[in-house]
């Protein structure tokens, strides 16, 4: 009997205190976000990929240490994120990549990279160097409406010339991607301290079971 | 202070998932009746904290409540701590789900000692009761801090560095939590001495006691 007075007169006041700490949980949450979680963002412009690092809340991974392994799990190169938590580079070929982020303090996070994000000749030559002298003299064609009907480009110069005003206009598309924050949505917070008070309610009735059986 | 996936050996693993299933389970064996409720809503508490992001210092770093949670369930802090961790882990991706009894270690635990070293200092003088607390909150964090980097030396070089690196990384946090347990712990002591691990509850553990015998 004291028991049960005791609980409900407990409850009774602690109420407030824990509506307290709750509240100011989701005070905060629009403002900072979340902490403790490091993603690492990594796309690729002609055959250099560049990296994105930084810790949910925004902060940005200084000097943490890239890996770079292709599929096989073979190490192609490592590095360290500047100041503002990128990292640039260049594979030696242009293959599927898993790119591994090591933030220290048992922060880690991945990033893969497909084949076929890299350009054209990605699967056929890694030098794609020939495309880079014609690409003036085709843009002043384009740019002249007159002569518009002679223009004739052999297929891969014109394919190359899409891809790489495509790299030009999607880049910043791509890099607003890797900035934008996915944190806890407000109904993962909700979801899991319903979760926790649905474990009570179960703990509680089966130890009121237990007791009158 | 969550450990990523990927980051730890399988031993590392093993042997923190091993200790944390034990904890837990003493944890639900203590676990009576009345402690439901409070298990439940500190762990829904414990839950929402990792979402306060903390935002001095060097590194990214969120509030953990080990010391309060410690100090008002003792053992039962590994029940609501292991459950807390597994749905930011699921919801929020902090952590991961095979790193789930090492996180559990590096915050249970110290709850627990936290219960044993201040458990009884809270219930006396106040200019005792209020540095206990203090202290409580402030030291929950760096043994949270100390066991991963026992965690992580197995993976990353220097014992010594990484605790350092951890400890520096939190001293804002151990701060904040030392003032929070003092709050907290003031609190209860005006509205409801009871909660508080010491005298009261050692009364009514002996009347039990000889009441069974």
């Amino acid at each position: 009997m004291k028991v049960r007075f005791d609980m409900a007169a407990w409850q009774m006041r602690c109420w407030p205190l824990l509506i307290g700490i709750w509240a100011l949980g989701f005070l905060l949450v629009p403002n900072a976000v979340l902490a403790h979680k490091v993603t690492i963002f990594a796309w690729v412009e002609g055959h250099t990929v560049f990296t994105e690092s930084k810790f949910s809340g925004g902060r940005v991974a200084k000097n943490a240490r890239i890996e770079v392994y292709n599929m096989a799990g073979d190490k192609l190169l490592e590095g360290q994120t500047d100041e503002q938590g990128k990292f640039v580079f260049q594979p030696p070929q242009p293959e599927a990549l898993r790119i591994v982020l090591l933030a220290g303090a048992g922060h880690r996070n991945e990033w893969r990279v497909a084949a076929d994000e890299f350009g054209d000749g990605a699967t056929a030559t890694p030098t794609p160097q020939p495309v880079v002298p014609a690409a003036p003299a085709t843009r002043d064609a384009l740019s002249t409406d007159a002569h518009r009907p002679d223009v004739s480009l052999p297929a891969g110069e014109l394919q190359a010339l899409i891809e790489r005003s495509l790299d030009k206009k999607l880049a910043p598309i791509l890099h607003r991607l890797g900035t934008v924050d996915t944190g806890p949505s407000l109904s993962d917070i909700i979801g899991g301290i319903g979760y926790i008070l649905g474990l009570v309610g179960l703990a509680a009735y089966l130890q009121s079971r237990r007791k009158s059986g | 202070m969550h450990i990523s996936e990927g980051v730890l050996s399988g031993p590392v693993l093993l042997t923190g998932g091993a200790l944390a299933a034990a904890g837990t389970a003493v944890g639900l064996k203590k676990l009576d009746y009345d402690r439901i409720a409070r298990a439940g809503l500190l762990s829904a508490a414990f839950f929402v904290a990792s979402l306060i992001h903390v935002p001095i210092g060097p590194s990214s770093v969120h509030l953990i409540l080990s010391g309060i949670v410690g100090l008002m369930l003792g053992w039962g802090a590994f029940p609501a701590i292991v459950v807390a961790l597994l749905l930011q882990g699921i919801l929020f991706q902090f952590g991961g789900l095979t790193t789930l009894g090492v996180n559990t270690m590096i915050m249970a635990a110290p709850a627990v000692i936290c219960f044993y070293l201040f458990g009884r200092l809270v219930h006396g003088r106040r200019a005792v009761a209020l540095p206990a607390a203090f202290a409580c909150g402030f030291v929950s964090i760096l043994l949270g801090a100390v066991v991963a980097g026992a965690a992580l030396m197995f993976t990353e070089e220097n014992f010594l560095e990484v605790t350092l690196l951890i400890v520096t990384a939190h001293i804002p946090v151990m701060v904040i939590e030392g003032m929070i347990t003092v709050f907290c712990v003031a609190f209860f002591r005006r509205v409801q001495p009871d909660l508080l691990p010491g005298a009261r509850t050692a009364d009514r553990a002996t009347l039990q006691e000889r009441k069974e015998t």
